[in-house]
């Protein structure tokens, strides 16, 4: 029993170490991304795809791990029209945490208009 | 062998493993439980994270949709807003109240837009929640503003997010800060210690800057010119610091290309100096020709104002270098000179702009923590030095100085709020005005540790530092290096309306100064006016 005891202490202890860390950086890259400027002002659906492929190497190169949480990544942002007007966009990220091995997916919406 | 057989306890050792292992196992099930319940409780934490996330989506959304298709909704009363005010009032800390008196035009009794069914309409989107919250978004009109209340439901659990949507202004703007030359390197701002101790550091020119001779801005990656300076500036040269490092001229001009509009480069043949001129000869023109003059030889009362004539204040011939002292209230302005006073009462400058020009080196107030209250319109120069000994602000913007218990709502806020507030502060009805002048003199500017203010300094009106046959023009800063850089607080200067000067901060004692706002008021007659704007989302709050 002990033995059980012990492994389920560290698979639970490692789960919720893992959900905070995630969560907050989570919390961290939606607020970055709702807050970029320069996405923003974007004027297209093109140009927010080339500020999303900027903004994963600011993210992963500097931001996550500047701010304490170099075990996790982003590993995609994608952006898609939300309606059809082209200035409404759901940004998907999804942040790899490469200790847990697992990827989870996340969301924010911004418009551009 | 005999003695060791019968010295030992017999079955010491199982009992021992046993009760070894007993304690062990409570020890890791309590350890279990304990992390059992840390688990459900980062399960609720996940949850929350993700209501209050879908609830600011949807703000996000139902403005974008609204300002689409505004002006063509049905309103009707939304009975929900009650438990909305609710819900606020049981979260946060002390901002609650702020959010509260900022919700007081809202009740069950106002009129809305319904944007329930349009957001639901998209309620399948992964950024809508993929179906699985129930979403709800109300729009309600306050003022020239809009104010969007949504929120994500599952479950019994609920999160609320609350949208205000005012008129950006950009493009050509007023100018906030004019500057022949200024000292001081413009950072972005941002907020350091954390939730319920945030410090402000960084600077927002909101309107446009004109620093002829050159001007310094620290940005981030991430940012933008206009994040620092919303309206664009005009000078001879721009250095930009981006994420610590200094951009060279190419990547400077790569960066100015992506943002049109935002960098004028001023006329390379007219010098600043002359420009400098040609904004003091401007302001010269306000000035009326005619005047009368008040000798403060004893006390008197101004009974009788015309607008075009300038009143004049000087000192008995007995007095060389005269130092006179000068007070605004909610009586009116009264200007000293020792014991001998000029009484303007407030009712002569209710309707009508009296010009008043102190021939000599003036004292504003007898304490930079507290406030003088501007009530009329007043169009006040002094020949010579004008010391800022207090916080200068107009009636109508009072409370955004003071929320009545010696704190300042518009003081050390984020950015957010502070655009937030500046909102509010535009749109409210002028009903008094001030222009305050320096002639050949240095504005100085006193700033004084103290126990709410915490060394912020709030003036509101047009104020002009000139330079006159090769004397003053400078703003100058007093007393900031003893300030608090801690207990929530940052020493701050925040202006609302404008600044002219032939330089800022010469000396550079106002490194000390953690952040500079400056706002450009649309009121400003004597600058060019631009209407108002777009309307846009420009903050979102989550509870």
């Amino acid at each position: 029993m002990g033995f059980a005891l012990v492994i389920v202490h560290k698979k639970m202890s490692m789960e919720v170490s893992r959900v905070s860390e995630i969560e907050a950086v989570a919390n961290l890259v939606g607020g970055f991304i709702r807050q970029d400027r320069r996405l923003l002002d974007c004027k297209d659906e093109e140009e927010v795809s080339s500020r999303l492929n900027e903004l994963i190497a600011i993210l992963n190169d500097d931001y996550i791990s500047n701010s304490g949480f170099a075990g996790t990544k982003v590993s995609t942002i994608t952006g898609s029209p939300l309606i059809e007007d082209d200035e409404i966009f759901t940004i998907s990220f999804k942040l790899a945490d490469n200790l847990a091995r697992r990827e989870e997916a996340y969301h924010v919406v911004v418009s551009i208009r | 062998m005999l003695w060791s057989r019968y010295d030992r306890n017999k079955g010491f050792a199982l009992p021992m493993t046993l009760i070894l292992l007993t304690f062990g196992a409570f020890v890791l099930f309590a350890a279990s439980t304990q992390l059992n319940r840390t688990s459900q409780k980062m399960k609720n934490y996940k949850t929350s994270s993700s209501l209050q996330n879908y609830a600011t989506n949807a703000v996000d959304t139902a403005s974008h949709i609204f300002l689409e298709n505004i002006g063509t909704y049905d309103l009707a009363p939304w009975d929900g807003v009650e438990e909305f005010k609710s819900h606020i009032l049981t979260r946060g800390g002390v901002e609650k109240y702020y959010w509260q008196s900022f919700l007081a035009d809202i009740d069950s009794s106002v009129d809305c837009a319904n944007l329930t069914e349009a957001i639901r309409a998209l309620s399948a989107d992964p950024g809508l929640g993929g179906d699985e919250y129930t979403l709800e978004a109300y729009v309600y009109q306050v003022g020239g503003r809009y104010t969007i209340v949504a929120s994500a439901q599952i479950g019994d659990r609920k999160a609320y997010a609350l949208g205000l949507i005012s008129y950006v202004r950009g493009g050509l703007m007023i100018p906030a800060i004019r500057m022949a030359a200024m000292n001081r390197t413009l950072a972005l701002m941002n907020v350091t210690g954390g939730h319920g101790n945030p410090k402000v550091h960084g600077d927002l020119v909101y309107g446009s800057a004109v620093v002829l001779n050159g001007l310094t801005i620290d940005m981030t990656s991430t940012s933008t010119p206009s994040d620092i300076i919303s309206g664009g500036v005009t000078g001879d040269s721009l250095t930009v610091y981006e994420d610590g490092d200094e951009l060279d001229q190419e990547d400077v001009n790569e960066l100015l290309e992506s943002f049109p509009g935002w960098y004028t480069a001023s006329d390379p043949n007219i010098s600043s100096d002359d420009v400098y001129k040609q904004w003091k000869a401007e302001y010269m023109e306000l000035l009326p020709d005619a005047s009368y003059t008040v000798v403060l030889s004893e006390d008197q009362t101004l009974s009788t104002m015309d607008e075009n004539v300038m009143v004049v204040v000087e000192a008995p011939n007995s007095v060389s270098n005269p130092q006179f002292q000068a007070s605004f209230s909610d009586e009116g302005l009264e200007v000293c000179l020792g014991n001998n006073c000029l009484e303007i009462p407030e009712s002569l400058t209710f309707s009508a702009t009296l010009s008043i020009q102190i021939a000599g080196d003036t004292v504003f107030g007898n304490d930079p923590n507290k406030i003088s209250e501007v009530v009329g319109h007043y169009n006040v120069s002094v020949l010579g030095d004008a010391t800022i000994n207090t916080n200068i602000v107009l009636d109508y913007q009072y409370d955004y100085v003071n929320n009545g218990y010696g704190n300042s709502p518009v003081g050390n806020k984020t950015k957010n709020v502070s655009e937030t507030i500046i909102s509010n502060m535009l749109g409210e009805e002028k009903t008094s005005s001030l222009m305050l002048a320096t002639i050949g003199g240095d504005m100085i500017l006193k700033f004084k540790k103290g126990n709410s203010t915490h060394g912020n300094k709030s003036l509101i009106g047009s104020f002009f530092s000139w330079k006159d046959e090769g004397k003053g023009g400078d703003v100058l800063f007093s007393g900031l290096e003893n300030l608090d850089h801690g207990n929530g607080h940052t020493p701050q200067l925040f202006l609302f309306g404008s600044l002219t000067a032939y330089s800022f901060d010469p000396d550079g004692d106002a490194e000390n100064l953690d952040s500079f706002v400056a706002v450009a008021d649309s009121s400003d007659s004597s600058s060019p006016g631009t209407g108002n704007g777009r309307l846009s989302l420009i903050g979102i709050q989550t509870w």
